[in-house]
């Protein structure tokens, strides 16, 4: 599985249908890249936007999960 | 724990209530079926009993018909006393194989017959075809002796007879009670069964439909474009069922969570367009 299928399973599992739309946004907007150009050196800095971009939307609580979820991608 | 297994454990433990009182029951009726065969040996043996003592009636009746100068007739009777005799002694003698007790009494029977009755019996015919001067009162002599056998062996088949007739009394009331017994088990199995039945179906009932209420309540006010609902849905129905009851609440939150976000999207993108307006 490629870095993006598995950044997408673990916001998939908090966000459902939104998790590529959102990943999207993330990696463009912040990271400079598209997802299917990300790394396993991307996943410190998508976490940090990703955890930042759940928390405001959905609360701390989401955020903690998805923050677990992508670090043990690394 | 899935809804299906837990369905399928409540039907099993009313299925198992079931059998618990199936095999009660039918253990009673088997024990009912053997008391009604004891029941029958006992009136049967009994029914020998009786015809044997009809035979030795009908012995001592024929013997004093024969002294009466009815020679035939009581050598008719003699003989079909013994007709109806030997088949009752044959049958008894087997039937009371496993009953010392009555086996003993009817033995004694046995030989008053064997020994008095017919060696009385036999001194009548001796005598009555003797010359004898005393002939009437040596046949009156042997009678005595035949009446008092007669009356010593019917009082001791009385006792058997009784003795029968307490073993049916018996049997019959053991019976009765295995009966009253399965009555009182069926219905209380009744009861039990009824109970648990209405009772595991409100609670299963409970724990299915409470969480899809509470689950259908939320989605109708999303429904309505009440996004919040994330929060009550975690409060309200946050419950451990371990079911799929639980896997229908997470997706229901993973698609709330998708539509703020979004939402949230799609602010950020006309945020953006109008800034670079």
């Amino acid at each position: 599985m490629t870095v993006e299928a598995d950044c997408l399973a673990v916001l998939a599992s908090e966000l459902g249908p939104a998790a590529k739309m959102f990943l999207q946004r993330q990696c463009r907007h912040h990271l400079k890249k598209e997802p299917s150009t990300l790394q396993k050196s991307d996943i410190d800095e998508l976490t940090k936007w990703c955890v930042a971009g759940i928390q405001s939307a959905l609360g701390a609580q989401v955020a903690e999960t998805v923050k677990k979820g992508l670090l043990t991608l690394k | 724990m899935k809804i299906r297994r837990k369905l399928l454990l409540s039907y099993l433990l009313i299925v198992g209530l079931f059998i618990a009182a199936g095999a009660t029951i039918t253990y009673n009726t088997m024990k009912m079926a053997e008391l009604q065969n004891t029941v029958k040996q006992q009136v049967e043996i009994n029914n020998n009993f009786y015809a044997y003592q009809q035979g030795l009636d009908q012995k001592q009746f024929g013997t004093l018909m024969y002294s009466s100068d009815n020679t035939i007739e009581g050598e008719r009777i003699i003989v079909a006393s013994a007709d109806t005799m030997e088949p009752a002694e044959s049958y008894l003698l087997t039937a009371l194989a496993n009953n010392p007790e009555l086996s003993a009494k009817f033995n004694e029977v046995v030989d008053i017959d064997r020994n008095t009755i017919n060696n009385a019996i036999s001194q009548v015919y001796s005598i009555y075809i003797s010359n004898d001067a005393k002939k009437y009162e040596n046949i009156w002599s042997q009678l005595t002796i035949l009446m008092n056998a007669v009356t010593q062996a019917d009082l001791k088949l009385s006792d058997v007879r009784s003795a029968t007739l307490a073993n049916v009394q018996s049997a019959t009331a053991e019976a009765q009670n295995y009966s009253n017994m399965s009555l009182i088990i069926a219905i209380a199995f009744l009861v039990i069964i009824s109970g648990v039945s209405v009772v595991l179906s409100i609670v299963m009932g409970n724990r299915i439909t409470n969480p899809l209420k509470k689950l259908a309540d939320i989605a109708h006010k999303v429904s309505l474009g009440d996004l919040n609902q994330r929060y009550y849905l975690k409060q309200n129905i946050d419950i451990k069922t371990g079911d799929e009851i639980d896997e229908l609440v997470d997706a229901f939150r993973r698609m709330i969570n998708a539509f703020r976000m979004t939402e949230a999207l799609n602010k950020d993108a006309e945020t953006e367009e109008n800034a670079t307006k």
